[in-house]
């Protein structure tokens, strides 16, 4: 059933920000998992059911028309989430149907950085297939 | 690392005339500006305070993320350069980043055991969390006073001793 969500899980928070990952370790910055103030909920998108192509046709929607470009995603399970006492909560919108939103943010801006630190530790970075093949060795024909 | 510490207020100069408190506040600026001009001693020559402006710049308008983030105002910068400024010199620089709520960051990270991010939000209000091992620390300050002597012992926790 595609609205219960279960620990085991994988979320992606598309990137969309060169600043929200380090380019250094290709690691995640706590920057992307800090939730808008005026709603305190954390858009995501779930795996299930997707193929890789749908998850990133999903993200090309998120910034079409907009001047954002899409870097990649981090992806975290739901018990990462759950272990801060957090909450994932299925919000399906006319365009993606695996939409999700983290909620139970603390209304501390401290408190909220630090749980934001401790997911993206464990978030893990995936750049787009673009991207991607950019950085690969080049071929060598011999 | 080595610091040179010009705090940005001057007091102890009840005997002299407003004037010529005045001057040493002018020629105090004017060295703090050139020191922050230095390779190894100063964020402006690192380019941060290049960053901040160009951060500004990349979300200055809601929904810079593709979705529903805040605006970063003119407000927010002001305050991250204030904030800046008062640092000793010669700390490393931060990295400068964005939130969706409409803070700019600072982050001093070495791995993802030892980072420490520092938010400044409208208002002028700090925030910081840190893990430095299996110290987990996080808090509120204020972003227009002088950094305290506590986020930069944090600070130098991660990116290496400043005093």
């Amino acid at each position: 059933m595609i609205g219960f969500i279960a620990n085991n899980e994988l979320l992606a928070r598309y990137i969309t920000s060169s600043r929200w990952f380090r380019k250094q370790d290709q690691t995640i910055k706590q920057d992307a998992f800090i939730p808008p103030e005026n709603l305190m909920e954390l858009s995501v998108t779930r795996h299930i059911n997707l193929t890789e192509n749908d998850i990133w046709n999903i993200g090309q929607v998120i910034v079409r028309g907009t001047p954002r470009t899409l870097y990649g995603r981090a992806d975290v399970e739901v018990g990462h989430v759950i272990a801060q006492r957090l909450s994932v909560v299925s919000q399906p919108v006319s365009d993606n149907q695996n939409h999700a939103n983290i909620v139970g943010w603390p209304l501390a801006k401290n408190d909220r950085k630090m749980l934001a630190l401790e997911i993206a530790r464990v978030a893990r970075f995936v750049a787009t297939p673009e991207a991607g093949a950019q950085t690969l060795p080049p071929l060598t024909v011999k | 690392m080595a610091t040179i510490a010009m705090p940005l207020t001057i007091s102890g100069y009840a005997d002299e005339t407003k004037a010529g408190a005045g001057f040493v506040a002018q020629e105090r600026e004017k060295i703090f500006e050139t020191l922050q001009m230095s390779n190894v001693l100063g964020f402006a020559a690192k380019g941060t305070f290049q960053q901040l402006d160009e951060i500004f710049e990349e979300c200055s308008s809601d929904g810079w993320d593709g979705e529903r983030a805040k605006s970063i105002s003119g407000e927010v910068l002001q305050c991250a350069k204030t904030f800046l400024k008062s640092f000793p010199l010669g700390v490393e620089a931060p990295e400068v980043g964005a939130e969706p709520d409409g803070a700019i960051t600072l982050e001093w990270y070495k791995s993802l055991d030892r980072v420490i991010s520092i938010s400044i939000n409208p208002g002028g209000w700090l925030y910081f969390a840190a893990i430095i091992g299996i110290k987990k620390r996080n808090g509120v300050d204020f972003a227009l006073f002088e950094v305290s002597e506590d986020l930069l012992e944090l600070i130098s926790q991660v990116a290496g001793k400043v005093r």
